[in-house]
């Protein structure tokens, strides 16, 4: 998990720390700016250019919220200079899966509570990851048994451990809630 | 319409109250409780999300990219430009990048070469470092494994479990192994020295941030009744929430119940006033056959001298935030923060003015930074001067100014 400390590590040029915070980010950054433009090689070069930028201005940083509003905002900025055209980013907007339009902000919160979601299932057995996507996906217990051709019994036990268990490694988020500005 | 931070904090609160609805605090509740009456839209992306959570097309989209590729190709970036100047890079910032470090290092050099003829600065002449991730983890049969930052992350191999090292992080996972026996109730001890800090995740999953000289012990399993470690020191504690299982934090002064939650504990044996602050969840803390259940934000502290007990409404940051690398201190007696600053930095405060150990002093500084930035910014906001000789530091007033 990416601290305030590995952030003032980067600021000093720290390429380990950087590359720690790509880890972190890359998957989210790349999912939000592909929802806005479907375009797998021009959101690549976005999210780099956004991560570049970063770099360029690492010094400035002293906390990883601030560097995750940033590397957002680089991005959507970027994006919003790719679609001048003002139709085709309604047309964008409305189709994330979701039936209605949402803002590029409801896009971030909804992105960060997708992929913070997802971490915590990649710390999951690949069965309960499983079991786990396709429940959240509205999969009835049946529906899921028959699709990965095992028990429903197994189903519901490994949905409850893995519930339990997101629960429990999501909760250290409150941890990480920030807190007020360096000197 | 513009990002900020907020937007990442609701994303969490969210989070929050998807997974965990009955922790969720007041302020959070209230929080996310504004936000989903703010529009139409909010509320609608939240009801969604309490059905369903897209993690299938997250994971679908996600897979189209190859983010190893992507990340060699931004390190070559990164690292062609600051070896070769710009091979590689796209040019778009040089020219204002360029113009930036100039104007920074010309200033720097004239700030630097003012100060040198204005008086000498002792600061400038000793550095004192500030603590590192460094711990020492102790087997019941007395071997000791030290662990610092110089060690690559790793994973070290013993006959009854396994410790995996994350040096990046400063933290030690530690997993029994599955044959090793239940219910050992033989002591391990992770002890971080003085101008240390490590965090240690429990089989359970509960993790523990320790402070500089602080010492934790924990059975080599837990029983299956409850899960009970040995506080001396100071840690932070997430205690992964089982109903069933509870979980018991012991310090000299007093038995910390633990119901599911995230709280600090301050137990250290120079230290006059003990005090435990529950961030979230809740705690019941007995003492002589008492016990007292604890709300978030309120710390229950114990006068060691005079044995009196009281609970307190307070900020947690103040009491949490050297787990964020900050010192946070607010209107904190100069001597209490100085007996911080010395477990942290590993120096000695010696004073020229005893009046000064009582000064009053505000402010939240960046704990990985040297000591000699920590004492100048208390030298800006106070009239009180400090000059370094090795390890110890002098503390005068400085009577040119008026304060």
């Amino acid at each position: 998990m990416v601290s305030n400390t590995h952030i003032l590590n980067i600021a000093r040029g720290d390429y380990e720390a950087f590359e720690l915070l790509h880890k972190e980010l890359y998957k989210r950054m790349f999912y939000f700016v592909y929802k806005l433009i479907q375009d797998k090689e021009q959101s690549e070069d976005i999210v780099q250019d956004a991560f570049l930028k970063y770099w360029d201005n690492r010094e400035d940083f002293t906390d990883f919220l601030s560097v995750k509003v940033y590397l957002y905002t680089v991005s959507k900025n970027s994006v919003l200079h790719h679609i001048r055209d003002e139709k085709r980013h309604k047309r964008i907007m409305a189709s994330l899966e979701f039936e209605e339009t949402f803002s590029e902000n409801q896009l971030l919160i909804a992105t960060e509570i997708i992929a913070e979601i997802q971490q915590a299932i990649n710390a999951l057995p690949a069965q309960t990851q499983r079991v786990i996507t396709l429940s959240m996906n509205e999969k009835k217990v049946e529906e899921i048994a028959r699709e990965l051709n095992i028990s429903p019994n197994t189903v519901k036990t490994l949905k409850k451990n893995g519930y339990l268990f997101l629960r429990n490694r999501l909760a250290h988020l409150k941890v990480l809630l920030p807190f007020l500005f360096l000197s | 319409m513009n990002f900020d931070e907020k937007d990442i904090k609701i994303a969490r609160v969210i989070i929050k109250k998807l997974c965990n609805p009955d922790e969720l605090s007041p302020v959070d509740s209230d929080k996310l409780e504004k936000w989903i009456t703010s529009s139409e839209q909010n509320r609608k992306l939240f009801e969604r999300f309490k059905v369903k959570i897209p993690v299938e097309d997250y994971q679908k989209i996600t897979a189209l990219t190859d983010e190893n590729r992507h990340l060699m190709r931004l390190m070559d970036t990164v690292k062609g430009s600051s070896t070769f100047g710009l091979a590689g890079r796209r040019r778009r910032w040089l020219g204002y990048a360029a113009g930036i470090l100039v104007l920074i290092t010309g200033l720097s050099l004239a700030f630097y070469l003012s100060r040198q003829s204005e008086k000498q600065t002792p600061l400038a002449l000793n550095r004192i470092v500030p603590g590192q991730p460094k711990v020492i983890f102790e087997l019941p049969t007395g071997e000791e494994i030290f662990i610092d930052h110089m060690i690559p992350s790793t994973k070290i191999e013993k006959d009854g479990f396994d410790l995996i090292v994350d040096s990046l992080n400063g933290r030690v996972q530690y997993i029994p192994k599955e044959n090793s026996p239940q219910n050992s109730p033989a002591l391990n001890r992770l002890r971080v020295p003085k101008g240390g800090e490590y965090s240690l995740e429990l089989p359970d999953g509960t993790v523990v941030w320790m402070n500089s000289e602080s010492s934790l012990q924990f059975p080599e399993t837990f029983s299956s009744e409850k899960r009970e470690v040995y506080l001396e020191g100071e840690a932070c504690f997430h205690v992964a929430t089982n109903a069933e299982w509870p979980f018991y934090v012991h310090t000299q002064q007093c038995d910390i119940r633990v119901l599911g939650t995230t709280f600090n504990v301050s137990a250290y044996r120079d230290d006059r006033v003990w005090h435990t602050t529950l961030v979230e969840g809740s705690v019941a803390i007995g003492r002589g056959g008492d016990e007292t259940l604890l709300k978030p934000n309120e710390q229950y502290r114990i006068d060691v001298i005079n044995g009196s007990c009281e609970v307190k409404k307070v900020d947690p940051e103040l009491y949490t935030s050297w787990v964020e690398g900050k010192f946070y201190f607010k209107a904190y007696v100069f001597e209490e923060l100085v007996t911080k600053l010395e477990r942290w930095y590993d120096f000695k405060m010696s004073y020229a003015d005893e009046e000064i150990k009582k000064r009053r002093f505000s402010g939240v500084v960046n704990k990985y930074q040297p000591l000699q930035e920590m004492l100048k910014f208390l030298e800006m906001t106070s009239n009180v001067k400090f000059k370094i000789e090795k390890n110890e530091v002098r503390a005068s007033l400085d009577t040119n100014k008026e304060n």
